[in-house]
């Protein structure tokens, strides 16, 4: 319980940081940010044993981000939801401990969110300049997720096991 | 037999029903009851922002005395060996000064424009990097519309920021002018040519001014404003100046002209929403409309 508890708290946290000033801190070269919530959802993934607790908590938070960010509702709880299921699925035959691994885990699955992202918004909403955005925006705030990653994961590792251990 | 079908693919089932909702959420985003629901949802979220908001601040005011009392102690030892505390003292009361009329200039800006205005502070910023989106601290209680104006006053300078696309009970969404989505009548202000205005995205903090007539007098550094032509926007409020100018491609009667915006979006913390006379009325005949 308190283990989820924290993965609240720990989307949450990171919702409000991503949409604060603070984010400029983070901003390279004026336009790449790093997506906090996508590196939250996929420490708890990575980290919560029920699947169904980090689907949930997956498709909640990619509705948060629909209302926060687009007039188009649904098309961030889709692709998170999709995208936290298909780790489940591959999550035991994978391992995701070293600098390396945690680098590429990030960087796949921020790239397929956007990927699958920028796709719906240009079914649904007919945004354009798909490959535009791709390329300018979605790569490489994935690379730099996945440069984030290691480091973030170390740091919610190392809170969780403190939280978690002083609650038992 | 049923319900322990559900039980035990109880993933599987939640999956589905949550891809299902999402693929339904999709197709009905433009319907008033998800727009209610977006609006409640809106106002928690902004509530716990603000919040954070308000920590944010207490923490960085306490780093800040902190750091002045260091600071003072070190000045005050510093006092005792030399007059120099005069000067630093002078230099305080400058910076206090120059803040204090900072202050009085934005509130004299509120009272000076022509529009009647809300004055708001952005309380949050768009969290992902499709959309150029800000969320203020003035909502439709406070008697903010949708597609009303939005502009800001800069280094003694005023600038167009963007227009309300969303609002909840105590917040507001603003579409900057950089989105990719925002399209705006603007004019040359020297020579009068007018064009369309087109937000370029999060990457290219500076907007595309196309349409405009081939013949048109533009050149480098010449400002921008908005045209108020389609009733939104005012006539006159500087948009960007003109950094370059070349033929478009789309046609051999136009000019293509890159803008800049007169507004620095990442040093924007307050904004004056204009309660524009004549958004009042387009409002009114869209919802005599739907009536």
């Amino acid at each position: 319980m308190i283990s989820i508890i924290f993965n609240i708290i720990l989307i949450l946290f990171c919702a409000v940081l991503q949409s604060s000033p603070v984010i400029n801190f983070f901003t390279l070269l004026n336009w790449i940010k790093p997506d906090f919530i996508i590196l939250s959802i996929l420490f708890v993934t990575i980290n919560e044993e029920n699947p169904l607790i980090s689907e949930s908590l997956a498709f909640s938070t990619g509705l948060l981000i629909d209302i926060l960010s687009s007039d188009l509702t649904g098309v961030n709880a889709f692709c998170l939801t999709l995208l936290i299921f298909v780790i489940n699925l591959i999550k035991k035959n994978i391992s995701i401990l070293r600098f390396e691994q945690i680098f590429l885990f990030v960087f796949i699955s921020s790239v397929t969110f956007e990927i699958t992202v920028l796709l719906l918004y240009k079914i649904f909403a007919g945004t354009e300049g798909y490959f535009k955005n791709l390329i300018t925006l979605g790569i490489p705030s994935s690379l730099y997720n996945a440069l984030l990653g290691p480091v973030f994961f170390y740091i919610f590792k190392a809170v969780h096991k403190r939280i978690v251990r002083s609650g038992t | 037999m049923f319900f322990s079908f559900i039980l035990k693919q109880k993933r599987y089932v939640l999956l589905i029903f949550y891809l299902l909702f999402s693929l339904f959420l999709m197709i009905i985003s433009s319907s008033p009851a998800i727009k209610v629901i977006r609006g409640t949802v809106f106002n928690i979220f902004t509530s716990i922002s603000s919040g954070f908001n308000e920590v944010r601040h207490f923490i960085l005011d306490s780093w800040n005395s902190i750091n002045t009392m260091k600071d003072l102690k070190r000045e005050l030892q510093l006092a005792y060996e030399k007059i120099n505390l005069l000067q630093d003292a002078s230099v305080t009361i400058a910076a206090l000064q120059s803040e204090n009329n900072y202050l009085k200039d934005l509130l004299g800006y509120s009272k000076r424009l022509k529009w009647k205005n809300i004055p708001a502070q952005i309380i949050v910023k768009d969290p992902r990097y499709y959309f150029n989106n800000i969320i203020v601290n003035k909502g439709a209680n406070d008697g903010v519309n949708i597609h009303m104006p939005v502009i800001a006053w800069q280094e003694g300078q005023s600038g167009l920021v963007g227009k309300v696309i969303e609002t909840g009970a105590h917040s507001s969404k603003i579409m900057l002018i950089t989105d990719q989505n925002f399209w705006a009548s603007g004019m040359i202000e020297k020579s009068y040519y007018t064009g369309l205005l087109h937000g370029q995205g999060t990457r290219n903090q500076h907007l595309e001014f196309v349409y405009v007539d081939r013949n048109a007098r533009a050149n480098f550094g010449d400002m921008v404003v908005t045209s108020g032509q389609g009733g939104l926007f005012p006539k006159g409020i500087p948009v960007g100046v003109i950094m370059n100018v070349e033929d478009a491609r789309y046609g051999p009667y136009y000019k293509k002209i890159t803008v800049l915006p007169v507004v620095d979006f990442n040093k924007l913390e307050s904004v004056f929403i204009l309660i524009n006379p004549v958004s009042e009325e387009i409002l009114k005949m869209r919802d005599s409309k739907i009536e």
